[in-house]
């Protein structure tokens, strides 16, 4: 059965410098799995704040996000952490892999906070490195490899858990455009397989291959396209 | 949920990762750790040194009893109503408890010792003491002779037997000896050795010839029972010349040992004597008065390792703050792949553990090392003392124990500010933070 993620009148504000800045400002929509969803905007339209909150990241201050009908949000700290250990993998624009642990290393981080490490850990790592194109490389350090191979890394390590969705964050900023129509090709293809894929962009170009497409400006869904 | 065994794995990958930090850390807790296992151990080793020095001087049941004293300003006088002589033995030796009692004079004349060692003739004054054979039978050979009671009898033939005290032994190998680059002396050198002993003439008091008698003396071997600054002899020996030289009708003693039959009857015994007006010290007494001073020494030295072992703490807890700074990156990633706040709270003060445990291992390694190396020295400074203990330095399994947990302790206390505050970090604002 897929997942199904459901925005309600998500507002997150927050005080700076004395003013409230309204980063989601009432944003609803809704996301299932098996569905390649983008959501473009300007830099500062709150579209990194959405995908936070979606994933169980970033508490908002209003409205809720209801998974698979229950409030995401309702729930305690190590909850929120099973959620997105089980249920959601991220992928950065900075990749953010330990530079000095091999590449298979990074991938078995998130086993190491399951709340059962499985007996095939290593060898599901493997997998989703293979699974990416990476099986020449499991052994390296994960600082000597290329900025595409880096986001493989950060791919498998989202998926390595089998969650229902992969929320990536700007997956192509820090690529070439080869190299980032890669990434979107391989993040189609989870697609394909099962995976929900949330890809966050000011790329407008990544819509062309989305299910479905969200336009986000000052913490509002300005428009949405299937 | 990562658990304590995954944590703790994770926490010794991660350590291994900064390597060079964790080890400077671990240095500070092994410097702490060390200095306090050290000075815990030195303590510990010279109280049983001292205690046991006790026990040999003045065995558990035995009490020490001297006329009651009164001092003005530094100069004591002895009571003149608390006389030890015969009547007072008997009725010591009447009280409960008392197997018997082994009195000790002292000669009432000045006296002047001769003697030629290492071919040098050797002249001092000293003191002349009577004691009870039984005093010190157990601490010369038995075939010394000194047990004779016959000594004291106007056919005993010199030379008389005479004991000297190990303390003065050690005191002249230690000082005199070598800064008169003399020969040292042991007991077994001294064995034999004969002198020529002055009755009734001093330095400082050089006294007719005529009343001057001579008398040969031979040393039999050493005690810690016996006066530090004097001969001893056969006490009847010393009553004999007593009366025949000073005209001394009732002998009167300068101390009595009091022998209690079992180690439970000291404490009724001595209550028994100071009623009769008389000081009494006992080996429990001294003992006790060494372990108050030595706690007293070893909380001292605690508190002083206990410091070393907090700056160690502060440095730890510092360098953790700075440590969850540059890993807020791979803290927020944590937090994204499924950490709680618990878990990254309990990552940072397994590592803390960790070098807890090494840095407190380290220590109690150097501590152990220092301890060797410090009583080899010792042994090289001291090597003539009669009386030297095995060791300082008591490193017992209660002091480890305490080294061990205070590094763990301290280093885990030092971990929870810089382990709450990377549980707190947003890890949405750090990995959108670039």
């Amino acid at each position: 059965m897929p997942m199904k993620i459901a925005c309600r009148q998500v507002a997150k504000h927050f005080s700076l410098d004395g003013r409230t800045v309204r980063a989601l400002d009432g944003v609803s929509c809704e996301l299932e799995s098996g569905q390649l969803v983008v959501i473009t905007g300007r830099s500062g339209s709150g579209k990194t704040t959405l995908l936070n909150a979606i994933g169980g990241l970033d508490r908002p201050t209003g409205g809720s996000v209801q998974v698979d009908g229950e409030d995401l949000y309702a729930r305690g700290d190590r909850a929120l952490s099973r959620y997105r250990n089980e249920r959601v993998g991220f992928v950065f624009q900075s990749f953010h892999l330990s530079p000095d642990e091999t590449a298979l290393e990074n991938v078995l981080v998130p086993f190491l906070f399951a709340r059962r490490t499985p007996p095939d850990a290593r060898a599901r790592a493997q997998d989703a490195l293979v699974g990416v194109g990476l099986d020449e490389q499991l052994d390296q350090p994960a600082g000597t490899l290329s900025a595409g191979q880096k986001q493989r890394v950060a791919i498998a390590r989202a998926i390595v858990n089998r969650p229902d969705f992969v929320l990536a964050d700007e997956p192509t900023g820090n690529l070439d455009e080869r190299t980032g129509a890669d990434i979107v090709a391989l993040l189609r293809r989870l697609v394909e397989e099962g995976l929900g894929v949330v890809i966050v962009t000011h790329d407008a170009a990544i819509s062309e291959v989305a299910d479905r497409a969200l336009s986000i400006a000052d913490g509002k869904i300005v428009g949405a396209s299937a | 949920m990562i658990g304590p065994a995954r944590a703790l794995r994770r926490a010794g990958h991660n350590l291994g990762r900064h390597r060079a930090r964790a080890l400077v850390l671990a240095g500070g807790v092994a410097i702490g750790v060390a200095m306090l296992v050290f000075l815990l151990a030195f303590v510990a080793g010279t109280r049983r040194a001292l205690l046991d020095r006790v026990v040999s001087s003045l065995p558990i049941t035995h009490l020490t009893v001297v006329p009651r004293s009164f001092s003005l300003s530094v100069i004591r006088f002895d009571s003149p109503f608390s006389s030890l002589d015969p009547g007072a033995v008997e009725r010591i030796e009447r009280l409960p408890g008392v197997e018997r009692v082994l009195p000790m004079a002292a000669l009432k004349l000045p006296a002047q010792l001769r003697a030629r060692f290492f071919g040098q003739g050797f002249v001092t004054d000293t003191g002349v003491f009577g004691i009870e054979p039984a005093l010190v039978a157990d601490q010369l050979p038995a075939e010394a002779g000194f047990a004779d009671e016959s000594a004291a009898e106007p056919r005993s033939r010199p030379p008389f037997p005479a004991v000297i005290s190990a303390d003065l032994i050690d005191m002249y190998n230690t000082g005199f000896a070598k800064t008169n680059d003399l020969p040292q002396l042991t007991p077994e050198i001294l064995a034999g050795q004969e002198a020529i002993l002055y009755l009734g003439t001093s330095s400082f008091r050089p006294g007719p010839e005529a009343g001057v008698r001579a008398v040969p003396i031979r040393l039999i071997g050493v005690s810690d029972r016996v006066p530090l600054v004097g001969v001893s002899l056969p006490r009847l020996l010393v009553e004999r010349w007593n009366a025949e030289l000073a005209g001394e009708g009732t002998p009167e003693y300068v101390q009595l040992t009091v022998v209690a039959g079992r180690a439970q009857d000291v404490e009724e015994v001595a209550a028994g004597i100071e009623a009769m007006g008389y000081e009494v010290t006992s080996g429990r007494e001294i003992a006790q008065r060494i372990r108050t001073l030595t706690r007293v020494l070893q909380a001292a030295f605690g508190l002083i390792g206990l410091v070393v072992l907090a700056v160690a703490g502060v440095g730890i807890g510092n360098a953790l703050l700075l440590s969850v700074m540059e890993r807020r990156h791979e803290i927020g990633i944590f937090r994204s792949v499924g950490a709680s706040r618990g878990d990254i709270r309990l990552l940072f003060l397994c590592e803390a553990a960790l070098i807890g445990v090494g840095g407190a291992l380290a220590g109690l390694g150097l501590a152990a090392a220092a301890a060797l190396g410090a009583a080899r020295a010792l042994d090289r400074v001291l090597p003539d003392l009669l009386f030297l203990p095995d060791s300082f330095f008591a490193l017992s399994w209660p002091i480890l124990g305490v080294g061990l947990s205070l590094g763990l302790l301290v280093s885990i206390l030092a971990a929870v500010p810089p382990a709450h505050r990377a549980a707190r970090m947003d890890p949405a604002r750090i990995l959108t933070s670039g």
